[in-house]
């Protein structure tokens, strides 16, 4: 027979049992569901809870082999970073993608470091390599790690790539080290790449130039990255996430230019005539005119330009030297792309 | 006559046109050596010989602050006749210099 002092202690179980059973089924209730599926909304009361986002990576991460579909990403997630309040928890989800180039790479770190909004609205993002081995390296190759936070054993450095590397200033040291990178890997003299170095120093001074507008989106900062892949070629890619090359004529031309696309504006701005990127003062405005000049005289192939929704590529060896693309989805910042070769690769 | 190499006496690095953009800039190069050593050059009635060789290279903006900035911020007269430029590694040093001395010379004139 239990006693008094038990029973009430039976009691006092039940009641408690039955309590945390009800808050249970309330909290339950509190999860909703978004449309889309991705957001997950938590409304526990007496407790802070968070919004939670997830991005799904697209399977073939390029700006380069899936442009569209890339930039459409990234699209989605400025308008979701735009929107999202305070703390919201993203997971970048990248288990699928089985393919990937650095170019998209550069410009998933740029949106999670560089957006005004992320740091202005304390979000936190989190996420997982690609289940693809192949993937998964050249995430690991890029120094993709060096830029977020992993507990997971790394692999050993590639000979043939160097690390992205960042900065917000014009900085000639980190434009040395590509340089270095490039007379290493093609066996070349310092004045062989001269012309690298100029190229990579006017788009860092670019950035700095057209850049710094409070009401920008995004921070400005610069990210280069090279590989040696093909034996005597090294690619370079070097993005930024200043105001980009069409809002800057855009701003100053206004009314001038109503109803041009992107590409043309871009083609503009790397002619010496018609719609230009240079500023205010009377002495500017050699930059990018000069870095086409460099390109069709120098030892570079497959120059591309993506900034806003166009596309710009220079290409000396094809029939048609300068071409443009416009797309149907809009890039915050800049992305440069282009080959360097040794001299005697030229056909 | 009064020298400067480039690659010993500043950086073999030059940067982009203003201080505030990062280092060895147009304009400290300016500020720091190529003002003190034309002015120098100016009292003695001397030529000024710039090697530019043995760096990594020079923006157009670097050029044209360092240089074109003599002319636009120090007023100053003739610069190219009291300029000796030596380039062998990059032939359009030059060709850029005096382009942008001829600009902000035509500028200043203009304004009077």
């Amino acid at each position: 027979m239990k006693s008094r002092k038990q029973k009430k202690k039976d009691m006092h179980d039940n009641k408690c049992r039955k309590g945390q059973k009800e808050r249970r089924k309330k909290k339950r209730r509190n999860y909703t569901k978004s449309k889309s599926g991705t957001d997950i909304v938590l409304q526990g009361k007496g407790r802070i809870e968070y919004l939670k986002h997830n991005f799904v990576v697209p399977e073939t991460f390029s700006i380069e082999n899936n442009t569209e579909e890339s930039l459409k990403f990234f699209v989605d997630m400025h308008e979701h970073v735009d929107k999202m309040p305070k703390r919201t928890k993203f997971f970048i989800d990248s288990s699928g993608v089985s393919s990937v180039t650095v170019d998209a790479l550069v410009f998933l770190i740029a949106i999670m470091r560089n957006t005004k909004a992320c740091r202005k609205k304390l979000f936190s993002f989190r996420g997982n390599f690609p289940s693809s081995e192949y993937a998964k390296r050249i995430y690991e190759e890029s120094g993709f790690r060096d830029f977020v936070y992993s507990q997971m054993k790394r692999l050993p450095p590639s000979n043939e790539k160097m690390n992205i590397i960042s900065g917000n200033s014009n900085d000639p040291y980190s434009a040395k080290t590509v340089s270095q990178f490039i007379m290493e890997k093609l066996e070349l003299e310092r004045t062989d790449i001269i012309d690298v170095q100029k190229i990579l120093i006017e788009l860092m001074s670019n950035v700095y130039a057209h850049a710094y507008k409070n009401d920008e989106i995004m921070e400005p900062c610069w990210y280069i990255y090279a590989e040696h892949n093909v034996e005597d070629s090294v690619r370079i890619i070097f993005a930024d996430t200043g105001l980009g090359i069409t809002k800057t004529v855009r701003r100053k031309w206004h009314e001038k230019i109503l109803g041009r696309k992107d590409c043309e504006l871009l083609e503009s701005a790397f002619s010496t005539q018609e719609f230009r990127t240079e500023t205010k003062k009377k002495n500017r405005g050699n930059g990018l005119p000069g870095i086409k000049d460099i390109v069709l005289n120098g030892n570079f192939r497959n120059f591309l330009v993506l900034t806003g929704s166009g596309e710009l590529k220079i290409n000396k060896i094809e029939k048609e030297k300068i071409s443009k693309i416009e797309h149907n989805n809009k890039i915050n910042g800049t992305l440069y792309m282009f080959d360097f070769i040794k001299k005697e690769a030229i056909i | 006559m009064i020298n400067i190499k480039i690659s010993t006496d500043y950086t073999d690095t030059p940067g982009g046109r203003e201080i505030k953009e990062g280092k060895f800039s147009g304009e400290d190069f300016r500020e720091s050596i190529l003002l003190k050593k034309y002015e120098e050059a100016e009292r003695n009635n001397d030529k000024l010989c710039i090697d530019f060789d043995h760096c990594f290279g020079f923006g157009t903006s670097f050029l044209e602050e360092a240089f074109g900035g003599l002319v636009r911020v120090y007023k100053k007269k003739d610069v190219l006749d009291r300029l000796v430029i030596i380039a062998n590694e990059d032939k359009t040093i030059e060709k850029n210099i005096i382009k942008y001395v001829k600009a902000a010379e035509k500028k200043l004139k203009k304004i009077g």
